[in-house]
């Protein structure tokens, strides 16, 4: 039976934003092709990114993909 | 500059305008349906006008947004999020139209039974419940959208 998917993924964007010369999130933004609203909702973990996007914010801060993105399973869903 | 504040984006003017648009018009002319509701000419009338005054206030007020925010296509959280709206109001939709359908059985099974001034043999209730059903789910379908554009 599937298990019932309560998990999220995080992210490290803020900070590496700060490390790359404190780079805008409408230059980010700009830089992957969406609007500065979907990188906020990205860095707030309230929307989880296509994996294509994730790639290529990935590509931005040179960095491969699970450096940048996390995903965290919740204590309810557990690893039964 | 405050990063963490989000700009009024087209999307988002464009549900709240569909959201208050409606709201005034289509309240009126419940109003004026309720006053009498087996009238199938005030109905009409009353569906009519608030239907025009409405599409009239968004098309001004579209205009106004399309000025007043930066032109940007949509990307892939826009789409994300006209489809959960879109979901929401297909579900009241579909809700409505097997409502409607049961209720029109019912009249017909229970024709017989109600007295011939009952409203209950009337089958403009019908034609009324679709139409809220309709208003009802564009209100579901707007106020999601806002909802998941507020919530950042």
């Amino acid at each position: 039976m599937a298990r019932k998917n309560t998990g999220c993924v995080l992210n490290r964007i803020r900070e590496l934003r700060f490390y790359t010369g404190e780079m805008t999130q409408r230059d980010l933004a700009e830089r992957v092709g969406v609007s500065r609203q979907t990188i906020v909702a990205i860095e707030k973990a309230r929307y989880a990114p296509t994996l294509e996007l994730a790639f290529r914010i990935s590509r931005v801060f040179e960095l491969p993909l699970e450096s940048v993105f996390t995903y965290v399973e919740d204590e309810a869903s557990g690893s039964a | 500059m405050n990063e963490e504040a989000t700009g009024a984006r087209f999307n988002e003017a464009s549900a709240w305008i569909q959201l208050l648009g409606a709201v005034g018009p289509f309240a009126g002319a419940l109003a004026v349906i309720m006053s009498a509701p087996q009238n199938a000419g005030l109905t009409f009338f009353a569906l009519a006008s608030a239907t025009t005054l409405t599409v009239i206030i968004q098309i001004v007020l579209h205009m106004v947004a399309a000025i007043a925010t930066k032109e940007e296509p949509d990307d892939e959280r826009d789409l994300a999020i006209s489809h959960a709206a879109d979901r929401a109001g297909g579900y009241i939709v579909s809700v409505g139209l097997i409502m409607a359908a049961l209720a029109l059985y019912w009249q017909r099974w229970t024709s017989e039974a109600q007295p011939p001034e009952s409203a209950f043999r009337d089958p403009i209730l019908v034609g009324h419940f679709l139409v809220l059903t309709l208003v009802v789910s564009e209100g579901l379908r707007t106020l999601t959208t806002i909802y998941f554009y507020r919530r950042g």
